[in-house]
C-alpha cells in the first residue's frame, strides 16, 4: 500500500460512493488508474468492499440486543451457527474466548420480539444458558463510531 | 416524533443490494427490480431522506492495519463514570461501537485491539478506575456476519 492506495482509501471512507472520476481529478491521476487501485486494493484484502449502515429505527426496529451464550459440554459449535443462521434477525454470529461460547447481535421490533428470539435459542438442545444486554440503538449492521476509526497514525500526529 | 414508515419488497431489494456492494451501479439494481434507474434512484433518495439509509461506508479490512483482535468489552459501572471510562478506552483500541444496555452488562463496547498486551493493560487500567463494578472481555474468534434474514417487513403472526 503506498501514498496513493492511502489517498484513494481516504477519500472513499469519507465518501464510500464517490464516483472514479471525481477521485481521479482530486489526486490528480487518471480514473482508470483509480480504478486498477481500487480493484487491487480489494484483491488485497485492505478491505472488503463497501456497504451501508442502516438506522433500523426508521422501520420499527426499537433496539439491538447482544445475547451470551453458553453450550453444553461436547456441543459441535459449527452446527449451532448453523441454527441460528436460519433464525430471523441475528445479524451477527460470533464464537467467542472466555466465559461464554456464543456472542449473537440481533435487532427487534418491541419486547415481545426479543422474548421469541430469546425462547427460540433456550429451546435449541445445545444452548445451556443465555444472559442477555439490551440497547435503544438500532444502527444495523455498524455504529457510527465505525465510520471515525482512523487507520493512519499519521493523521494523528498532523492534527495534534 | 414517530418517524417510523414502511418499506415495501422492491425498496428491500435495493437495500440489501446496498448492504452487499453500496457501489452497486443504479443499472444492475434497476435490472434486478425491473424498474427505470430513475425510479430506483427514487427510492433510494427518499430512504435516504427519511433516515433509513444512514450512511455509506468501507468495509475495511483491520487485520490488515494491524487490529487483529476484536472484542465486545461488557462493563458494569456507576453510569456517572462512563464519559470517562469510554475516553480511557477510545485512547488504547479503536472503538467500533458503544452500546449502552441494561442486563449483563452497562456498556457493551465493541473494539479492535492490536495485541494482548495493549488488552491487558487496558483491562487493568479501567478496572481501577472509580465507578468501575467489572469488566470483561469477550475476544472474537470467529464471527459470521448475515446479511440475509433480517424482517425489514413487519410479519404478521
Amino acid at each position: 500500500m503506498d501514498r496513493m492506495d492511502e489517498e484513494i482509501l481516504k477519500l472513499l471512507r469519507k465518501a464510500p460512493d464517490m464516483p472514479f472520476l471525481q477521485i481521479a481529478k482530486k489526486i490528480g491521476v487518471s480514473p482508470i488508474t483509480v480504478q486498477k487501485r481500487f480493484e487491487e486494493m480489494k484483491k488485497e484484502g485492505i478491505f472488503f468492499g463497501s456497504t451501508t449502515i442502516l438506522d433500523l429505527l426508521k422501520i420499527g426496529f426499537h433496539g439491538k440486543a447482544f445475547l451470551f451464550i453458553t453450550l453444553c459440554k461436547d456441543s459441535n459449535i459449527k452446527k449451532v451457527v448453523k441454527t441460528f443462521r436460519q433464525m430471523p434477525n441475528l445479524f451477527l454470529i460470533v464464537e467467542i474466548l472466555g466465559s461464554f461460547d456464543l456472542l449473537i447481535m440481533v435487532v427487534f421490533r418491541d419486547i415481545s420480539g426479543i422474548i421469541k428470539v430469546v425462547n427460540d435459542i433456550k429451546a435449541e438442545p445445545h444452548v445451556e444458558k443465555v444472559e442477555i444486554a439490551v440497547s435503544n440503538e438500532s444502527f444495523y449492521p455498524y455504529r457510527k463510531e465505525y465510520v471515525e476509526i482512523n487507520l493512519f497514525e499519521r493523521e494523528n500526529t498532523e492534527l495534534s | 416524533m414517530n418517524s417510523t414508515f414502511e418499506i415495501d419488497e422492491t425498496d428491500v431489494k435495493i437495500l440489501k443490494a446496498l448492504i452487499r456492494d453500496s457501489r452497486s451501479k443504479l443499472k444492475d439494481i434497476a435490472n434486478e427490480c425491473r424498474l427505470s434507474s430513475t425510479a430506483v434512484k427514487n427510492r433510494i433518495d427518499k430512504m435516504k431522506k427519511k433516515g433509513l439509509i444512514y450512511k455509506f461506508v468501507m468495509n475495511i479490512n483491520m487485520e490488515f492495519f494491524g487490529y487483529k483482535i476484536p472484542l465486545l468489552i461488557g462493563i458494569n459501572l456507576d453510569p456517572y463514570f462512563e464519559h470517562e471510562i469510554v475516553k480511557i478506552i477510545k485512547s488504547h483500541v479503536k472503538v467500533a461501537g458503544i452500546n449502552k444496555s441494561i442486563g449483563k452488562y452497562d456498556l457493551c463496547i465493541v473494539v479492535f485491539a492490536k495485541n494482548i498486551n495493549e488488552l491487558d493493560e487496558l483491562k487493568y487500567l479501567v478496572k481501577k478506575q472509580k465507578g468501575v463494578k467489572n469488566i470483561e472481555l469477550n475476544i472474537w474468534s470467529k464471527n459470521h456476519f448475515n446479511f440475509d434474514n433480517i424482517d425489514f417487513i413487519k410479519k404478521e403472526d
